[in-house]
Parts: C-alpha cells; structure tokens; sequence
C-alpha cells in the first residue's frame, strides 16, 4: 500500500530584488510516497534545489517570497502560516537535509560528534550523554572508522568523503521519514560518490525513508531512483517512474538532455547533439514553454500558452505540446574523418617525476617528507590523435599536464617535443615551442583577464609570438579565430564577464588555437560547465581537429566524456599510468581492478543496462600522495590483492595488441588469467 | 598547544630584543643628552664632560647597550634625571593608571564593538544598521585628540557634568574615579568600538551566508542557537586579528589622552621623558609599551588557537 508521505502542490518561488524579481520557481507540483527514491534532474538554475528549500521554509526572506496551495507532510501543512513554529522542529527531525559541498557544510570550528549530538539534543530531548551516545551508533552505521575516537575530530580532520558521511549521519541521526540530498555527491570523486549512494541507499530501504535526490546527473538518478521529476526554467517539465522516462521521454528537454549526455556505453559515432542557447534568465513570469528559445521541435502552440503536464501515459505527465517528438539518438560519422597518423609522434614522454617536498616550521623549515605527484609516467601523443588522460582528483593528472607546458620543472625524465627535450627547459630556450604547446584551462571564470576584451585575449598570442606583420592581417585572424569556434567577431570588443561559461570556454580555445599549436592539452575542459553545453564544446574541440589536425592531451575525471573524444586512454592512480589502451578495448575489456572499478562507478543514464551491468564496488579513499603504499598503489583498495601485491611493484606490461596494464594479475603471461 | 604557544613566546622574545635595541640607538642618536639637559646653557664644557663620564655617556655604544640590557635584565630600569629617582619608583606610580584606563577602554571597545556590530549584521539593510554604519564610519575617522577636545568641551564646558581635567585613583574612591575617568575612557575606546563593530559586522554577514550556517537552519536549529554557536564563534576569528592592533592604538591613544586630560600616566611620563632627553626614563617607557604590545599580540596568538582548532591542532592535515 503507497502512503503519500509528501504532497507539495502548486508552490511558487520568487526572489525580490530592487532592480528585478527573479521567478525561481512556478507552479511546482510533486509527491513522495514512504520509502520510495524520487530523483529531481535539471540544469544549474532550473529551479530544483529551490523547490526543496521553498517546502522547508529554508528561503530567506527577504528576498525570498514563498507562495502555494499546499506542502502537506504527515497530514500538516508546512506552508500554513500557523506551522511556522512547526517547521522548524520537523527540519532534521523529520525531514532531513544534506548539501553539495560536504567540507563547507560543516561548521569548521566544532567537532563533528558534537554537530550530530546537537541535532539529537534539540530533537529528541536526550542529555549530554545519551546524545553522544546515539551520535556514535550513526557514526558506527555510515561506516567511519573508530567512531569514538573519531567523535571529538573536527571536519578538516576528515576528506571529502568522510565528511559528506558525517553529514549523512547527522540527517539520519533523529530517523527522519524524508531525506533530501540536494547534489550531495558533486563535489567528490565518482569512486566515492558510488560509495555514498550506495549507502544512502541501502540505508533508506532498510529504514523505510524516502529519499529525494537532487542532481543534474542523469546517470545517478537513472541508477538510484525509483521515478523521476525534471525540471526546466522553474516548472516541472517531464515526470515518470525511471524506467518509463529513459524508455519514452515525452518532453523536448528531457530528449536534448539525453541526446547532449555523453554515456559510458555510447557508440563512438553518436553525435551529440548539444542544446543550443542558454537556459531563461526567469526574471519575468514564464507566459510560454520555457524551452521555446532552445526547442529544435517547437511548434506554433508552445509560443501561445504556458503548458501544462499532461498525462501521456498511465503515472507519466509531460509539459510538451508537439504531438510527433523525434526521441531518436542521433549518428554521426564523425570518428571515421579523423586523420591519425600513427608514425608520427608529436610529443613523447619518458619516465615523469615530480616531487614535491613537504616542509614544517615556520623559520627554520625542516623537510618531512615528499608529496610524490608523478612516479614515472611515459607516454607518446600522435599527430592528430587524442589522449586522454584519466584519473581521481590527486592522481597527478594535471602535474602531467603542466609539465608539459613547462609551468612545472620536473624532477626527472624527458619529454620530447619537435626532437628536442623540453623537460624543465629555461624560458627563454622553451619560448619558441610554447606557440606550439597550448592549454585550455578548466575554469572559464578565472582563466580570462576580466580587464581585456575578448578580442584582445583571442589576439594577444599573434602579439606575443610575432605571427602576423600589420594591423590587418591582425583583425583578419581574430575574425578568422572567432568564426572557427562559432562566435560572432562583432563580440570581439565585451568583456569576459559578458559571456557565458561555454562562451568563455570558446573565448579560451579561440586564445589556445591562434599559434596554429601542434598540440593542445585540455585540463578539464568541460568540467565546470552545465551538461548542455558540455557537449557544445567537445562537439567543437572534435570539429577543429578534424579541420586542422591537432593533437589533443584531454586531461578529465570523467570517463565518458574522454571516452567519447578520445582515441587512446591513459588511467592514472597515484601518480603512474596503471593501464593504457585505444578506448575500445579499455571501456570494452579493461583489466587493471582500478580501471574495473572507475567503470563500475559511473552510472550510465539507462536504467534497463544500469541494472544488467556487473559492477565492482570499491572500497576506502584514495591514499595521499605523501604516504603512497608499498607495493602496488593500488592493493589497499584492490579486491584482488595478494601478499605479492603488498610488496612489489608491479611492471607496466604490454600485450601484442599494444594493451598496456600496470598489475600483477597479467604480469606472469601474456593475457594472464581473468580477472 | 603547548607547543605552539611555546613557539609564539620565543618568537615574542626575539622582537623585543630587537625592538629594545632599535630603541636605545634611536635615544642615542638624538642631539642633546642628559648631561646637558640637567646642567643648562650655563654650563662649562669641562663640567658637562665630566658628568658625561661620571654617568658613562661617552662608552661606545655597544657596550652601553649591553649594560643597560643587563640591568634591565635584573629589573633595574635606571635612575631619571629629570625625577631624580629610580626609573622603577616612577613607573610603579604611574604604570597602574594607564594600564587600568587602558584596560577599560578595551573592555568597552570589546563589549560594543561587537554588540554593534551584530545589531548591524542581524538589522541590515534596515534604518538601524544605517544608523550604526554611519556612526562606525564616523567614529573611524575622528582623531583621538579632537574628539578628546570635544567631549570635554559638550560634557565639561557646556553640560558641566564633567570635570575638564586631572585623575583621581579608585583607592581614594570609585565614584571619584569613575567620575574623573569617564571621558579619557570614551575618548581611547571610541575608535576601537567603531573598528571592531565594522570588522564584527561584515565578519557576521559573511559568516551568515556560509553552507555551514544553511546546515545548522536545516537541522533545526532555532535562530539564536544558530547565532551563539554556529556564527558568532566562526565570526571572531577577524575579530581577534583586530584587537592585536587595538590594543597598539589604545597604547597610543593614551599617549594623547592623557596629554589632553592631564592624567599622570606612563603616556605623559614618557612625553616628558624625551623632551627633557631623560634617556632611561623614555627607554624605560619604550620598554614596556612594546612588551604590552607583544604581549598582546602573543594572546590573541593563543586565542586564535582557542577559536580555531585548524591552528590548534597544528595544520595536521
């Protein structure tokens, strides 16, 4: 039997400004059943997390103004003027909250026993004692190690993914009927953020809560929830049980989303098909479809009226008004363009260091130890090829990457360029290969001069390098640069402040490309940009290469964008390369543990394959770099560790197909034995 | 922690060293000396250079540090020549009433430095964050002695509540005190209470708008646990930073203060130790506003690591 255990109808959220009101949220409906997974999908702004705040009364008002029928929890209205009090004892004793960033939703200067003791004090009326002594029990059940002793820690004592724990015991420490996590696992790893969810969910359908998730991230929600919301501009657009939404989206968003989304089990030559535009800014009330603007499938009606969600199947409503929707994947062909020529080596790498010594003291320093970023790592990069190169935060990645570029001197090894070992080279010495090695950085925010044009930044490497002769040829480059990455030359004169992120990304690629480089390493090129316009420019790094035959160094966390982009992979683990192989058989037959396990923790936005799927489920944090463990780096975490492994580091073996893996399970022949 | 204190301290010690040389070349290279100064423009030559030697002025001046180190070491501050007693008798007398006027002030300029500053930060946007905003400002940008000059002016001169001048010490009455010390007190504290109340207001909104503060609301917190635990605590940590330099100003505010009020302090003491080039009265002075002032900074140190447990706990991350 389904008991509503939730019902908010109609809630409206502004937020008063002097200059503007923004309408965050607009006649929003949904419900909650005991111990069901609700996932709520929408880009940043869509109004998701705001909803949830909005039912909680956590808006601050001013400028916050909250309006709605109804919010009916347990047969209370939560937003009857007379329940204010209320309110605030069902926040964290029945409906509980956990938040994005885990190290700053701690307070930092209280032990993180006594923020979960705190909770149970106010709630359930216990003392002191008895506080702490449930507090340690929760501890116990989401898995912190020495619980007690761990009790009087503060939360930079712990990482990320230990802290994001604390915050999920602290939420269940009263036995709430409701828990919301709002983007709860973003801000950590994807071996961690398996872990967490794992847990979450094992703990709510053991204790019978429900769980509302609230993510931009297809893939979890399409492994975790049981049905699903999403939302667009403030409304709820599309909602559906998760397999019915995935099987037959019935929404334009919902289909673009899915279409822009680059998957772990993708075919290479899907196309994705990024959503063009930029989401509605909702200062005014939305009087038609607030994907109108961004709609490839629009038609006269959705320009007349605000849709409505409609039923379009038995517990499945959608707001959209074309009748015919195309859900079709698209294909392209684009892989089959590319030109690699495998002889030709643009750059090579043989055997990185770069160490980092760890200092104390203030006055006299004393050297305690060293912070081993890259052990060791080789690697080549072919003309027109792309490398990607993959890895957790703190596996050295981007280390790699700045070395390269000569922003680091490394401790030792070569790394060949044009025939010539630019490794720690002076900068005067390494200045005429610079215009030849260029980086695009992660954040589009910071990595632009706010006092230049945009014009200006495109521009200044022609400066610098002394590549064009006049004034004209000048301008006739930017134009020409500005048209390559697909902005109008006439926004050469605004600012960076001025554009959006993927604009700026653009702006940042523009700047990379007008040396005519031989390589461009991308660090985290997509990262920091909403998942719309994430495919907008992988779409466009693939375009430039086939157009201009550069090499590309993609250096991400996330699999299934390199996945999508690159040719060969390289899978970094504290420092070294543990496997590399073409993409193909690395997503297809991988064989280091560690790579098993990356797999295995990205969720694919597919229930149906989410549930086919065998996964290795993973275990602990990644050690730090300054304590690397004997052995194999990996045998702390790896299910399949032997005493050899505790001891001896494993060889970076190759098999005749050019299969590279860093594990002794494949050391002895020459497949070795399955894994 | 006691480590960390521990280090603080050597550190402390090491400035003063340095400071209490800085301080006795400065006085040494200033024209005049004592000799001259207490003998007058009448004086021979021969007699100024012999009481030059008599009072070992004309040893190098390495050699005249290390002695006067030595017997400051040994808690023997000098003889004043313009007191012509034991340095050590003139500060006992003195030393108490700046440091007790001095005290006080910082307990006001504490006390409502950060009440202001919360009402500011809890009332913004509102008429009454203006009003203290505004007040804050103005109180920054007053100098020590022409609020002095009006206060005494609008409380003694026009009000006649207040005396215009002079001291009287809490053992021959505290209501004789209280009444004598009032405005010397107002005048030192109120560009404290201005500088603390801004740094307590923008500290307390951007407190307020951490993740952790949205944690404690969604935990159901009421609003004032959530002030006295979660944001107040996390709000001094810039607030400490800034009584180190308080307790500096309030040193030289009292310099001025007492100057304008006429108290008998160590302020005074050491105006006029240097006018009259009483060498080791003023360096007798010089020696324990910065020993004040170092040790004001080494508290705050300590309170650091009381409010902050990152430093407490020694970075160990």
């Amino acid at each position: 039997m389904e008991e509503r255990i939730l019902e908010v109808n109609h809630i409206s959220t502004e937020f008063r400004l002097k200059r503007k009101t923004t309408y965050a949220v607009n006649d929003v409906s949904f419900y909650l059943n005991r111990g069901e997974i609700i996932g709520v999908v929408g880009e940043s702004g869509s109004g998701k997390s705001v909803t949830q705040m909005s039912v909680l009364g956590l808006i601050e008002s001013p400028p916050g103004h909250v309006e709605g029928e109804s919010a009916v929890f347990e047969g209370q209205d939560l937003l009857a003027p007379e329940n204010r009090r209320l309110l605030r004892h069902i926040r964290g004793h029945k409906i509980a909250m956990i938040f994005q960033d885990p190290m700053i939703s701690l307070n930092p200067s209280i032990t993180v026993g006594e923020q979960i003791s705190e909770t149970i004090r106010e709630h359930l009326g216990l003392n002191h004692a008895q506080a702490k002594e449930r507090a340690i029990t929760y501890m116990k059940m989401v898995k912190i190690p020495d619980a007690e002793m761990r009790y009087d820690n503060y939360p930079f004592e712990f990482s990320g993914g230990m802290c994001q724990r604390i915050m999920i015991a602290m939420a269940m420490s009263c036995d709430p009927s409701v828990l919301i996590a709002d983007e709860a696992t973003t801000a950590l790893d994807v071996t961690t953020q398996a872990q967490i969810l794992e847990m979450l969910q094992d703990i709510v359908k053991t204790t019978n809560t429900s769980l509302i998730i609230v993510t931009h991230n297809l893939g979890i929600v399409a492994r975790y929830a049981d049905r699903i919301y999403v939302m667009y501009g403030g409304t709820i657009v599309e909602t559906a049980s998760t397999d019915d939404l995935f099987r037959h989206p019935s929404h334009a968003y919902t289909v673009g989303l899915l279409n822009s989304v680059p998957r772990l089990d993708d075919s290479k030559d899907r196309l994705l098909m990024p959503i063009h535009g930029l989401p509605p800014t909702l200062h005014e009330k939305p009087q038609r479809c607030p994907f109108y603007d961004r709609c490839t499938q629009r038609v006269k009606a959705c320009d007349e009226t605000l849709p409505q969600l409609r039923p379009v199947a038995p517990g499945h409503l959608s707001a959209c008004l074309n009748p015919a929707l195309d859900t079709s994947l698209k294909l392209s062909d684009a892989a089959s363009k590319k030109k690699i020529d495998w002889d030709k080596c643009v750059l090579s790498v043989r055997d990185l260091r770069m160490e980092f010594p760890l200092y104390k003291g203030g006055l006299i320093k004393r050297r305690i130890g060293t912070v081993r970023a890259v052990g060791g790592v080789s690697f080549d990069i072919h003309s027109g090829e792309t490398l990607g190169l993959v890895g957790e935060s703190g596996c050295g990645k981007s280390t790699v990457a700045n070395c390269l570029v000569n922003l680091l001197k490394p401790t030792a090894g070569e790394i060949y360029f044009q025939g010539q070992n630019i490794a720690g080279m002076a900068e005067h010495a390494f200045r005429k290969y610079r215009k030849n090695i260029q980086l695009v950085f992660q954040d589009p925010f910071s990595s632009l001069d706010p006092k230049q044009t945009i014009g200006d930044i495109v521009g200044e490497p022609l400066k610098i390098h002394h590549l064009v002769s006049s004034r004209e040829a000048y301008e006739a480059r930017v134009k020409e640069l500005f048209e390559m990455i697909g902005l109008n030359p006439e926004l050469r004169h605004r600012s960076p402040h001025e554009l959006s992120g993927g604009q700026r990304q653009r702006i940042g690629i523009a700047r990379a490309l007008a040396s005519q480089p031989d390589l461009i390493i991308c660090d985290e090129p997509v990262s920091a940009l909403d998942v719309s316009v994430q495919a907008q420019i992988m779409n466009l790094l693939e375009s430039l290469q086939q157009k201009l035959g550069v090499s590309y160094l993609f250096v991400a966390h996330d699999l299934s964008v390199v996945r999508h982009i690159s040719d060969r992979i390289a899978v970094m683990y504290l420092g070294q390369i543990v496997e590399m192989s073409d993409w193909k058989t690395l997503y297809e037959n991988p064989k280091h543990p560690y790579t098993k396990t990356l797999l295995s923790a990205i969720p694919i936005p597919d229930p149906e394959v989410e549930r086919q799927r065998e996964r290795q489920k993973v275990v602990g944090d990644i050690p730090s770099a300054a304590h690397i463990p004997s052995g194999c780096s990996f045998h702390t975490r790896c299910p399949y560790a032997t005493d050899r492994c505790k001891t001896q580091v494993p060889d970076l073996t190759c098999d005749q197909d050019g299969h590279m893996v860093r594990c002794h399970l494949y050391s002895d022949g020459a497949d070795g034995k399955e894994a | 922690m006691v480590k960390y204190i521990a280090k603080k301290l050597a550190v402390s010690i090491v400035i003063l060293l340095v400071v209490s040389f800085l301080a006795f070349w400065i006085m040494s290279v200033l024209p005049g000396d004592a000799a001259l100064i207490s003998l007058g423009t009448e004086a021979t030559a021969e007699r100024i250079e012999e009481l030059r030697e008599e009072w070992g002025l004309n040893d190098p001046l390495p050699e005249r540090y290390g002695a006067w180190l030595w017997d400051i070491l040994h808690g023997d501050f000098g003889y004043s020549t313009h007191y012509k007693t034991a340095c050590s008798e003139v500060l006992a007398q003195r030393m108490p009433i700046t440091l007790l006027l001095g005290l006080i002030s910082l307990v006001i300029s504490v006390v409502f430095g950060i009440l202001f500053g919360l009402v500011a930060a809890l009332y913004r946007g509102r008429i009454l964050d203006t009003i203290v905003t505004f007040c804050a400002n103005l109180g920054v940008s007053l100098p020590v002695f022409w609020l002095g000059i009006l206060l005494t002016y609008l409380f003694a001169v026009w009000l006649r509540i207040l005396p215009v001048q002079g001291y009287q010490s809490p053992s021959e009455g505290f209501g004789g005190f209280l009444y004598f010390a009032c405005l010397p007190c107002i005048s030192m504290a109120w560009g404290s209470i201005a500088t603390i109340c801004r740094q307590t207001r923008s500290a307390v909104l951007e407190t307020l708008h951490q993740s952790h503060v949205k944690t404690a609301r969604a935990k159901g917190l009421s609003e004032g646990k959530i002030l006295s635990r979660h944001v107040l605590k996390n709000s001094l940590i810039p607030v400490i930073t800034l009584l180190g330099f308080q307790v500096r100003n309030l040193v030289g505010g009292s310099v001025v203060v007492e100057q304008i009020y006429n108290i008998p302090g160590m302020g005074r003491t050491l105006i006029q130790a240097v006018n009259s080039r009483d060498t080791d009265m003023a360096l007798a002075c010089l020696m324990i506003i910065a020993a004040i002032t170092i040790l004001s900074s080494l508290l705050v140190d300590i309170a650091y690591g009381i409010v902050d447990p990152r430093i407490r706990r020694g970075g160990s991350q």
